[in-house]
């Protein structure tokens, strides 16, 4: 089972591309990573990115989208299919080349969460597990004075970039730890920790307020004793909307 | 039947240097609908080129607008109508979302209208939110360059 899973859109007009990617980033464990404008270009791009499955308009300028499909199939990635489409005469087509969806613009977003939904599950039922996953922390080693101490990562309250090291907090005190943010970051379970801020990342079992701060910013207050606040970057709003599913 | 209404202002002024396009879209106030205001932003911000990071974030915002005027409006669904303004500059979007409200207004709609607020203001350099017996306004400008 993967954290996320990679998806390509396919549509030759630019406001329908951009309403499935918001409709799809919606869902924290789905994460857009191309779009193209037809056929060709998808191929191109299927070719130079590794993805699990393509949302995909089947009236494309250059070659039909089922066809498109026919040749995805057999490059190495094997992605799963679902196509989008103003019409539902195409429906029988395309199940014949094994799409795993058919759904029919306009798109509502009950029925992109059903699909997302039935894919997810189809793809962590399959999916092998990843290398971050072997590698995901389990405790930290710090030092302290002439010790190494093993952190619980639920007792972290947050970590702090300190240059190339990370201060770490947790109940009971703070670390300085020999890793960078981002480094600690890729190790750490996403549905946990979230990077609030280029500097912070948070345990979000510890958040207990989202705060209004000067400047029309907005912070994270912690239930800790002394009611910590960390700062929420405007770019992280939209990802915290997603995983609080607020 | 008409369902929705492009009102067909789309008007031009001029804001110091700036030359703002005024796009207006009214539709019903049910969840349905809330994806034209967002396929509006796509084809504006199209034409305007700009980050697609700035897009999603005043998706992001018109979707939680809309959504507050569609969760707090008392009146029937049908009846009801949700006004979206679109001033378009160079530099600068201002989006005003004009709505049906309950009796407690917007606000007090509850928490989850509060942490729809949240995000506005996250997302925007500025809200400003007003109200008019059952008619509520939200408006919000984000720099776009």
């Amino acid at each position: 089972m993967k954290d996320t899973y990679r998806a390509l859109i396919v549509d030759d007009e630019a406001p329908a591309r951009s309403e499935l990617r918001f409709l799809l980033n919606r869902h924290a464990r789905i994460k857009v990573v191309g779009e193209a404008s037809g056929a060709e270009e998808a191929l191109a791009l299927a070719e130079n990115l590794s993805y699990d499955v393509v949302f995909l308009d089947i009236n494309l300028p250059d070659i039909d989208g089922i066809e498109v499909a026919a040749r995805l199939a057999q490059g190495a990635d094997n992605p799963y299919v679902v196509f989008v489409t103003a019409y539902s005469e195409f429906a029988v087509r395309a199940f014949e080349v094994s799409a795993f969806d058919y759904l029919v613009k306009p798109v509502t977003e009950r029925r992109i969460d059903q699909t997302v939904d039935r894919l997810l599950s189809t793809l962590d039922a399959t999916a092998r597990p990843t290398q971050d996953q072997h590698s995901r922390l389990e405790r930290l080693a710090v030092n302290r004075s002439d010790k190494t101490v093993l952190l619980a990562l639920h007792h972290i309250l947050y970590f702090q970039a300190e240059g190339d090291y990370t201060r770490v907090v947790a109940q009971g005190g703070s670390y300085l730890a020999n890793y960078s943010l981002k480094s600690l970051g890729e190790r750490l379970d996403s549905k946990e920790f979230f990077r609030c801020h280029r500097s912070y990342i948070v345990n979000l079992s510890h958040v207990s307020e989202i705060i209004s701060l000067p400047s029309n910013t907005y912070g994270l207050q912690l239930a800790d004793e002394r009611k910590t606040v960390l700062p929420l970057s405007r770019r992280q709003t939209r990802e915290l909307r997603k995983r609080l599913e607020f | 039947m008409t369902q929705y209404q492009d009102t067909g202002e789309a008007t031009q002024t001029e804001l110091g240097h700036d030359t703002v396009q005024r796009v207006v879209l009214e539709m019903p106030a049910t969840p349905a609908y809330v994806a034209l205001s967002r396929l509006t932003i796509a084809a504006l911000a199209n034409r305007a080129e700009l980050d697609q990071e700035v897009v999603a974030d005043l998706k992001v915002a018109v979707t939680e607008a809309c959504s507050l005027f569609i969760e707090a409006g008392d009146v029937p669904r049908e009846a009801a109508a949700i006004r979206v303004e679109f001033e378009v500059g160079e530099d600068r979007w201002t989006i005003s979302v004009i709505g049906p409200l309950a009796e407690h207004g917007l606000v007090g709609a509850g928490d989850q209208a509060g942490l729809a607020l949240v995000v506005i203001q996250a997302l925007a350099d500025d809200v400003e939110t007003r109200t008019d017996g059952l008619t509520g306004i939200i408006r919000f400008g984000r720099a776009v360059r």
